[in-house]
């Protein structure tokens, strides 16, 4: 797990949790992704069958939360691929 | 009008392709990898556009037609969360370790990490041969949509034969850098024509209130998942996503990328081009009972291209189908010019055949094999059987299978060469076990065979990696990146 997110700082909570968040938000939509709520709901929300408009808002929601690991957690300092 | 429409466009495809030719820099790094000079906005244009392929656009609606609008949650949502995470994680490290150490391939990456020209070359054997199923669902997607959408007058043969012709000229004419900007041209034209064709389309069903209405009397079933896809089978799909990280023309993309910055746009943005391409496919496929009820087999997955040529006769239509053959062709050349470049570097060039490989041959070599590589596609493609969505998952799944040996590669020190061997062996045979009994779930469960792949494969690859001695060669894959 230290691996995929680069060397830790082991012995401090809150920079771990700064460092493995994107892990539980990943984790978070990966559970919001198998909606077994709307299954059988032939409802419409915004125009369309509620089992597809939801997962439309779910890609939107995916790319916020890249976005958010992008700009809070980059593994990169140096941007021509240097130091991490 | 359709045709000259369709010709019009692969004219103007050639010209974008071939118009980058005078930025060609002569060298096999350059035909192959674009000399690692993109930027982030035709990263992710190339990227998305390589991996929306004929079975996103041709194979998703005739599924969608099937099954309902549950393949959006099935296909796209999975994509949307796993492919941008194996760009952060996967991507931007290959990337660095591309960039520091000068592969071209992944087999050049493997061989240098595992320190065996063997696991090379059995890596080689299986990637291209999981990659040739993944190649002819474009070219035959192609045929299908020429055919249908001129009544005949091109036969699928002809349809196919035309968007090779297309693909090898700017693809050998101009390599990477050619394909690169032909599959940013071309993701464009997919993306927007598919927003238009939704809306036409709509339109001439008295819009989207009342389709929706109008199939809800017919087929109320596939307004919903219901029994069409079950929980279980869901689940067990996410994993199929996952083979992105082990796509040979992926990798090749990754490593055009200027700098690693570049990867935020592909991170933060494909899922949004995931929902602009998907949902009009979606539903193009369930309202598709609304004119053509009664499809099975492969008819369904020309169901989008029956509702274009029924709603959108002449130039609109023309535009609407180059749209679709755009999709296909922005992964065809991604595709045949990697295979190409695998020939090249993997095997001519590491086995020195004829002689020292410098840049000239290099380039001439990876041409030759790209013809070579379109011409098997095309016979092949003549000879098959044309169920576009059964021939992808397949091809998906040993991809998926195949990913701990990129992930042990990458994050874990222990993996070793055995491990690698032990994971393709077990994938192989598990794989073959599995396409001989012809189904794509377990038994009466609905749970896919990827997921029995995938564990074999991982638990291969630890027992072999711990039972074996480890590489001396870490640092160079492990410190700073």
């Amino acid at each position: 797990m230290m691996a995929l997110l680069g060397n830790g700082n082991r012995g401090n909570p809150l920079m771990a949790l700064k460092k493995y968040w994107p892990l539980g938000a990943l984790a978070v939509l990966f559970g919001l992704m198998h909606d077994i709520w709307w299954w059988n709901n032939d409802e419409l929300f915004l125009g369309l069958p509620i089992g597809l408009s939801y997962h439309v808002i779910f890609c939107l929601l995916c790319s916020l939360v890249f976005a958010t690991i992008v700009h809070f957690n980059w593994p990169f300092k140096d941007e021509e691929g240097g130091e991490e | 009008m359709t045709l000259g429409v369709i010709i019009g466009y692969l004219c103007l495809v050639i010209l974008v392709g071939t118009s980058s030719h005078r930025l060609f820099r002569k060298t096999g790094e350059d035909y192959f990898v674009a000399s690692r000079s993109i930027g982030p906005f035709v990263l992710l244009m190339s990227l998305f556009g390589t991996n929306m392929t004929a079975f996103a656009i041709l194979g998703a609606s005739g599924k969608a037609y099937d099954k309902g609008i549950g393949v959006y949650a099935l296909l796209a949502s999975p994509a949307a969360l796993v492919m941008p995470a194996i760009f952060f994680f996967v991507g931007t490290r290959l990337w660095r370790l591309g960039k520091r150490h000068g592969y071209l391939t992944q087999i050049q990456y493997f061989r240098d990490r595992f320190q065996s020209n063997h696991l090379g070359l059995l890596l080689f054997i299986v990637l291209v041969t999981l990659l040739i199923p993944y190649l002819m669902i474009g070219v035959m997607g192609a045929g299908l949509t020429f055919s249908q959408m001129t009544d005949g007058q091109v036969p699928y043969w002809l349809g196919t034969l035309i968007i090779c012709s297309v693909v090898f000229f700017y693809v050998t004419y101009s390599g990477m850098r050619g394909t690169a900007m032909v599959n940013t041209f071309q993701t464009l034209v997919f993306m927007t024509l598919g927003g238009i064709t939704i809306l036409i389309i709509l339109n001439k069903l008295g819009g989207l209130d009342a389709a929706i209405s109008t199939l809800a009397e017919t087929k109320p079933e596939l307004l919903i998942r219901g029994d069409q896809i079950a929980p279980l089978y869901m689940l067990s799909y996410t994993m199929i996503p996952l083979s992105v990280a082990m796509f040979p023309h992926i990798f090749t993309h990754w490593l055009t990328a200027k700098k690693a910055s570049n990867f935020r746009y592909p991170i933060i943005f494909y899922p949004i081009c995931l929902a602009i391409v998907w949902v009009p496919s979606i539903l193009l496929g369930v309202l598709g009972h609304i004119d053509f009820p009664g499809l099975v087999g492969p008819d369904m997955n020309s169901v989008l291209v029956r509702m274009v040529d029924k709603h959108a006769a002449g130039f609109v239509g023309g535009l609407l189908a180059a749209g679709v053959i755009a999709a296909i062709m922005s992964s065809l050349d991604s595709q045949v010019l990697t295979v190409g470049n695998m020939f090249t570097q993997d095997i001519v060039g590491h086995y020195k055949i004829g002689g020292e490989m410098d840049e000239k041959r290099q380039v001439l070599f990876g041409r030759l094999f790209v013809c070579c590589i379109l011409g098997i596609i095309f016979g092949l493609s003549l000879v098959m059987p044309r169920s576009i969505f059964k021939l992808a998952i397949w091809s998906f799944s040993g991809f998926a299978a195949l990913t701990p040996l990129i992930f042990g590669a990458l994050f874990w020190k222990r993996a070793t060469k055995v491990g690698c061997y032990a994971a393709i062996i077990s994938t192989v045979l598990t794989w073959i076990y599995f396409f001989s009994q012809g189904s794509q779930t377990l038994g009466d469960t609905d749970i896919m065979v990827v997921v029995v792949l995938f564990a074999v494969s991982s638990l291969t690859m630890v027992v072999g990696s711990l039972l074996s001695k480890p590489p001396t060669n870490l640092d160079k894959f492990f410190k700073g990146i």
